[in-house]
């Protein structure tokens, strides 16, 4: 099995494909691309071939008749491979800047065998947000390593491809969980701010000071090397995004004024539930968001903020004003009075109750119930159509084994509640790869490009498509069909 | 067979005298830790060592003769077993000593460990700090005449270091922690490095240093043994992680070429030859669990002289009816250092 590993022989691949979206948002038709050493070589248009679907195709060569090929899916913000490694942000100190990810996630996690068997082909892992400086965040292929575990299947495990691919900091009550005030407590490294949300923009400009006047003293050679402050100088330079949860609108906010404050070239708003809130401040910043998951079912009634009913009336405000507007408490005129909306401890039951990934989580769920209120599925949507720069992200959706809630199906959703098609799946594509330093390699289907590619039974966008084929590097991956 | 009880080396009653005559030992076989039956063969001691193995040995004058009706096989080796007290004060405390922490007069669990063949066993600190301290090997029932420094002990269990009070409470911390102390570690430190996880490895791996070190695998092999291929590595036989694919992992390990050393941790002596009895049924291959409590434990504690029976190692022997990992042989007498320091009762050997 061992010797198996070793030699990694990659196949000169071509695959025809019927309609090809190259992830930029423009689709080809009868497309051919081929593939040499794990990258892309050629993409060429209007190829007519002879194959039909009985016909015999030479080795190396996939077609499959009426199949849609997209880039590889980019999850802009996952926490795979996260949660199930225990405790992966050390409590012991709320500024672990320099703690990176990738060391201590657990790359053959079962939940990068849902990822790629869902489309999803690299992934952008985001630290835990218990504390306010959650650390270095890794940019992974969710296929290609080598397996630790002797249960899995060779190549089988995720592959680092950038182990700093961003520092990441949390705002809100997230971080601030478990600590507590020295009063009426024994005293122990939990006794320390923040345990608040205010404390916590405290701790991260404490921080950012601390850094700055670290960077004085060690050009005076007055200051010994501390890790987590070279890193908070990589951010203040530019040379590292800075990735910022904030769920809250006055979160974002918070964000928006820090970067104004620090003067912080790269930053990227993360999970964003009330963004849209804030969407023409965002804008107006060019601040880029990755949205995270907004479910919109019952069984996860994480969003509970405006209907589609009520979005519409906010998209075409009526002419006159306070026509369209109902008084509080008249049932009757409610705009969403057929939907059933789950809240309080209803809410709570039901997820404790309904949804096991939400045990597994120790900080992004705690307060993914708690914050964001005005949660909605339309945040891609309102964010895009505001010009704000976004992606999505599925969180800790590909931890289950349910592709109902995976990285397509929330592209999926998103389209539902007012997103283009081909935005959403830019959204999913090059536009995550942006987002996540990775612009050059991956999210798109041109020469050059790694060669990560899903073949889809159908358009990756309608509900009963699924993925057939998933390349990785190269690589055949997953074979679905 | 009372007979042959009757005959051994009668050194047990004269402990603290001087033991210059020689004794040679005529069991019905020997069986060494890679899995040869010696018939017929003879061993000579004195002292505490092995002198000579061999067919029709040349004896010195006045050499004793003990015939034995058995198999005679080296005592085993129990590779770590936790000191009962910790010191928990810091994650750091790599200054303390097993050795002076056990009481010499402590023989109560030694009996336990004799009438289960074990004559050696490597006493470690609980891997409950960061950098928990040294390790040292005792000989069974034996004073401080064997006491040796061994290994220093290194702990990436999270749930273990975990530390409410004083930090780290995760992996993450406990490799902040190892990247500050490590560098000011002497060079000739060989490590014990207990860990449960697959991060673990990964982060151990990253940090790039260059101490000796095994690994014990205390939990959860099955999650990273695969990364761990071509190496002498650790496991308890306490098992806190025996489930329905033990066997089959253990085989997927030997195939992987990983050899392993068995120590009872916090478990009791029993447990080691019950643990190579399994990994004989497992991988069918009585020699490859026969090494793993003795050559193999003994070069996890890298000491020399333990775990074979060859001219220079400790007279360690123990006496069984038959192979000792078949489960219906039983010990009958157990030698440390050239002393019958153990004899299973003679009313139970009918």
């Amino acid at each position: 099995m061992f010797a198996l590993l070793l030699p990694l022989f990659v196949q000169d691949i071509t695959i025809l494909a019927d309609t090809l979206h190259l992830g930029t948002g423009q689709v080809l038709s009868h497309a051919v691309v081929s593939l040499e050493n794990g990258k892309i070589q050629s993409v060429m248009e209007g190829v007519s071939h002879g194959f039909s679907k009985d016909a015999q195709q030479p080795e190396g060569t996939y077609y499959l008749p009426e199949a849609h090929l997209t880039p590889g899916l980019v999850d802009a913000y996952s926490f795979l491979g996260v949660h199930t490694a225990g405790y992966t942000v050390d409590e012991t100190k709320e500024s672990g800047a320099a703690h990176a990810l990738s060391l201590t996630a657990d790359l053959d996690a079962p939940g990068f065998l849902h990822a790629v068997e869902n489309g999803v082909t690299s992934a952008f892992l985001s630290p835990d947000s218990t504390n306010v400086f959650g650390g270095l965040a890794a940019f992974v292929k969710t296929s290609g390593g080598n397996p630790f575990n002797l249960y899995r299947p060779a190549l089988s495990a995720a592959k680092v491809v950038n182990a700093a691919a961003a520092l990441k900091i949390s705002l809100g009550l997230d971080a601030s969980k478990g600590n507590h005030s020295p009063w009426g407590k024994p005293q122990d490294f939990r006794s320390r701010r923040p345990t608040t949300r205010m404390g916590t923009v405290w701790e991260i400009r404490r921080q950012f000071y601390r850094a700055l006047s670290y960077k004085e003293e060690r050009g005076n050679g007055l200051a010994d090397a501390n890790a987590d402050l070279d890193i908070m100088l990589q951010v203040l330079d530019g040379r590292l995004p800075l990735r910022i949860q904030a769920r809250r609108n006055n979160d974002v906010q918070t964000a928006l004024r820090l970067k104004d404050e620090f003067q912080i070239p790269h930053m990227i708003i993360e999970e964003g539930s009330e963004s849209w809130r804030a969407k023409e401040l965002l804008a107006a910043a060019g601040v880029p968001v990755v949205v995270g998951p907004a479910y919109d079912e019952v069984s996860r009634a994480v969003a509970t903020g405006p209907t589609l009913a009520e979005l519409r009336l906010l998209a075409n405000p009526p002419a006159v004003c306070c026509e369209g507007l109902e008084e509080p408490g008249h049932e009757d005129h409610a705009p969403d009075a057929h939907v059933v909306k789950i809240t309080g401890f209803a809410q709570d039951l039901l997820l404790a109750t309904t949804t096991p990934r939400y045990d597994a989580a120790a900080g992004s769920t705690f307060g993914r119930q708690a914050e964001g209120e005005k949660a909605t599925p339309a945040t891609p949507a309102l964010l895009w159509k505001a010009g704000v720069s976004c992606a999505i992200g599925s969180a800790e959706a590909h931890d289950s084994a349910l592709s109902e809630a995976s990285l397509i199906h929330q592209a999926r959703t998103a389209v539902q509640w007012g997103l283009s098609p081909e935005q959403a799946l830019v959204m999913v594509t090059s536009k995550a790869a942006m987002l996540c330093g990775q612009a050059k390699h991956v999210g798109q289907v041109a020469a050059g490009f790694d060669a990560d590619l899903v073949l889809w039974s159908g358009n990756p966008l309608v509900g009963t498509s699924r993925p057939l084929l998933v390349f990785v590097d190269g690589r055949l991956a997953a074979d679905l069909r | 067979m009372l007979l042959s009880l009757l005959l051994l080396p009668a050194a047990i009653f004269l402990q603290d005298a001087p033991r210059p005559s020689p004794w040679l030992l005529r069991p019905t076989a020997i069986i060494q830790p890679d899995g040869t039956l010696l018939e017929g063969h003879e061993v000579l001691i004195q002292g505490d060592r092995i002198v000579k193995v061999g067919v029709d040995l040349e004896l010195p004058d006045g050499t004793r003769i003990a015939e034995l009706s058995g198999v005679l096989s080296p005592g085993f080796v129990d590779a770590f077993a936790f000191l009962g007290p910790r010191e928990d004060y810091r994650p750091v405390t790599s200054s303390l000593r097993t050795a002076d922490a056990r009481s010499l007069e402590a023989k109560d669990l030694d009996e336990d460990r004799l009438s289960v063949g074990v004559t050696s066993f490597h006493l470690m600190p609980r891997p409950t700090n960061v950098l928990s301290g040294w390790g040292s090997l005792w000989g069974s029932g034996q004073s401080e005449a064997r006491v040796k420094q061994s290994r220093a002990s290194l702990s990436l269990l999270p749930d273990r270091v975990a530390d409410r009070r004083l930090g780290p409470d995760s992996l993450p911390g406990a490799l902040e922690i190892l990247q500050k102390e490590l560098p000011v570690i002497p060079k000739s430190t060989h490590f014990l490095n207990f860990i449960d996880t697959g991060e673990a490895l990964q982060g151990w791996r990253s940090l790039q240093d260059d101490h000796a070190h095994h690994f014990v695998a205390m939990d959860g092999i099955f999650d990273f043994g695969g990364a761990l291929a071509n190496q002498l590595v650790g496991l308890p036989t306490a098992f806190s992680f025996l489930d329905a694919r033990t066997a089959e992992t253990w085989r997927r390990l030997k195939k992987a070429n990983i050899q392993f050393a068995f120590g009872t941790a916090q478990g009791s002596p029993l447990t080691l030859r019950l643990a190579a009895m399994k990994l004989s049924r497992a991988t069918k291959n009585p020699a490859f669990a026969m090494q793993s409590i003795t050559t193999h434990a003994a070069a996890l504690v890298g000491v020399s002289g333990i775990g074979v029976i060859a001219p220079g190692a400790y007279a360690d022997l123990v006496l069984w009816s038959g192979h000792p990992l078949d489960a219906t042989s039983r010990l009958k007498a157990t030698m440390v250092s050239g002393m019958t320091v153990y004899r299973a009762n003679p009313l139970e050997e009918k």
